[in-house]
């Protein structure tokens, strides 16, 4: 089954180098839930996530006749990812003063659009409110550390990997991981002192969106 | 010896498994062993497994997915992408030509550290800077050239306040190189007795009329000065 797939993989890559679209957009099917899913964490919102999913296939589109299969296609992919990623930020940052959403149209809009398994039945305010101050928590960190914590938990990279697609130290990687751990932590609110996980995970007063 | 500081410092690669495999199993110990660094990697656990647990939450449902990869199969053909004439794939077994190796040696691109370039740029500016720096202005003096005169050669001294050289067009009679003739111990006397003698048959010259049937300039004569200044005046 994997042979195949590898098999159909490299087919389809050869024909979306030769300039089939068609064959790109048959590649694209393996990998775009994974993409997005890390684009809307990154971004937050679903429309964003969108846009940027789009940029980063469309570039793999163009750069596909450079893929020389030294690296998996998803580790090649990977890296125009986070290049696509890191260029949104910067351009973001010119668009918009603060791209950071608001917790309550997290809560309302950006989980209502990009719709969730939070919305079955099964749903709980807890969840939502926790998903909120993720996100939102996650929405007050810079964009590089968001990226490389996201990297790291999301997609499972090491320091190395993660510094190498970077283009910087391990031990910056390092630093700017303790630094994203530590403002989620206090973000949170996860008092160390406190057994009971359910004080732990409710919001505190300190928060002031609460 | 347990310390707090330093085991709490390795707790946030204890929860990204990021620590070696004797390294994790000490921490852990000293983790198990500590009450305060124990809740330090409970709260460190807790916040990332709250991170996760939203993050799986935060996922689009199975229905959008259709509408997604249409939207995006229209994007992608809305922007076609020109076919590649010359592939540079690998295929096994087979070597990349020469010219793949010439156009990659041609557009080989090395990710530099922002302060090295700029220390290198630098650098290039000085080099260059130094390189294209007008050289300092030597003066030659270029040796005066050898006149082959037929009059003698004198060394006169002459008194020179600044370095300059002087040339005098001297034009002499054929009574006074006669004269000179008759006397040859005056070429051979001290300058200033030159510059005595010369003074002395100058004013005689002036004092008596000139006679200029038959005058005829006898070459330049070369004077080789002396450089010096007053206080190398003799």
């Amino acid at each position: 089954m994997a042979t195949e797939f590898l098999n159909s993989e490299s087919e389809l890559i050869a024909c979306a180098q030769a300039g089939d679209c068609e064959a790109f957009c048959a590649l694209t099917r393996h990998y775009e839930r994974r993409i997005y899913s890390l684009a809307l964490h990154y971004c937050r919102a679903a429309r964003d996530a969108e846009d940027l999913t789009q940029e980063v296939w469309l570039r793999a589109f163009r750069a596909l006749a450079d893929f020389r299969g030294d690296a998996s296609f998803y580790t090649w992919l990977r890296q125009i990812m986070i290049h696509a990623f890191l260029n949104h930020r910067r351009g973001a940052a010119v668009r918009h003063a603060d791209t950071t959403l608001q917790l309550s149209q997290l809560a309302e809009g950006a989980l209502d659009e990009a719709p969730t398994h939070a919305r079955d039945a099964e749903t709980t305010l807890h969840d939502r409110l926790l998903v909120a101050q993720v996100m939102d928590a996650l929405g007050e960190l810079p964009a590089q550390q968001r990226l490389i914590f996201l990297l790291k938990h999301d997609e499972g990279m090491t320091y190395e990997e993660i510094a190498r697609a970077l283009g910087c130290a391990p031990g910056t990687v390092k630093k700017a991981l303790f630094r994203a751990v530590a403002k989620l932590r206090m973000r949170l609110c996860v008092e160390t002192e406190s057994s009971d996980e359910a004080t732990r995970l409710a919001p505190c007063a300190a928060s002031k969106n609460f | 010896m347990h310390d707090c500081r330093r085991t709490q410092a390795q707790l946030t690669d204890l929860v990204c498994d990021e620590l070696p495999q004797a390294e994790r199993v000490r921490v852990r110990a000293e983790t198990a062993a500590c009450g305060a660094c124990h809740a330090e990697y409970r709260a460190l656990a807790e916040t990332l497994r709250a991170c996760v647990r939203a993050e799986t939450m935060v996922q689009p449902p199975e229905d959008f997915w259709p509408g997604y990869h249409a939207r995006l199969s229209q994007h992608l053909q809305a922007h076609p992408v020109a076919p590649q004439t010359t592939t540079r794939t690998f295929v096994a077994g087979q070597r990349p030509t020469s010219l793949w190796w010439w156009r990659r040696a041609l557009t080989a691109s090395w990710r530099v550290p922002a302060p090295v370039a700029a220390v290198v740029a630098l650098l290039l500016v000085v080099l260059s800077a130094l390189a294209l720096r007008p050289a300092p202005a030597n003066i030659v003096l270029a040796a005066p050239p050898q006149v082959e005169s037929a009059a003698p050669e004198r060394i006169v001294t002459v008194p020179v306040v600044q370095e300059k050289l002087v040339t005098r067009t001297i034009y002499v009679t054929r009574r006074d190189q006669a004269q000179s003739r008759r006397t040859p111990q005056v070429s051979r006397a001290s300058g200033a007795q030159l510059a005595g003698t010369a003074q002395e048959q100058t004013v005689e010259r002036s004092a008596a009329p000139l006679m200029l049937t038959g005058f005829q300039p006898a070459g330049e004569v070369k004077l080789r000065v002396i450089k010096g200044n007053f206080t190398h005046e003799q």
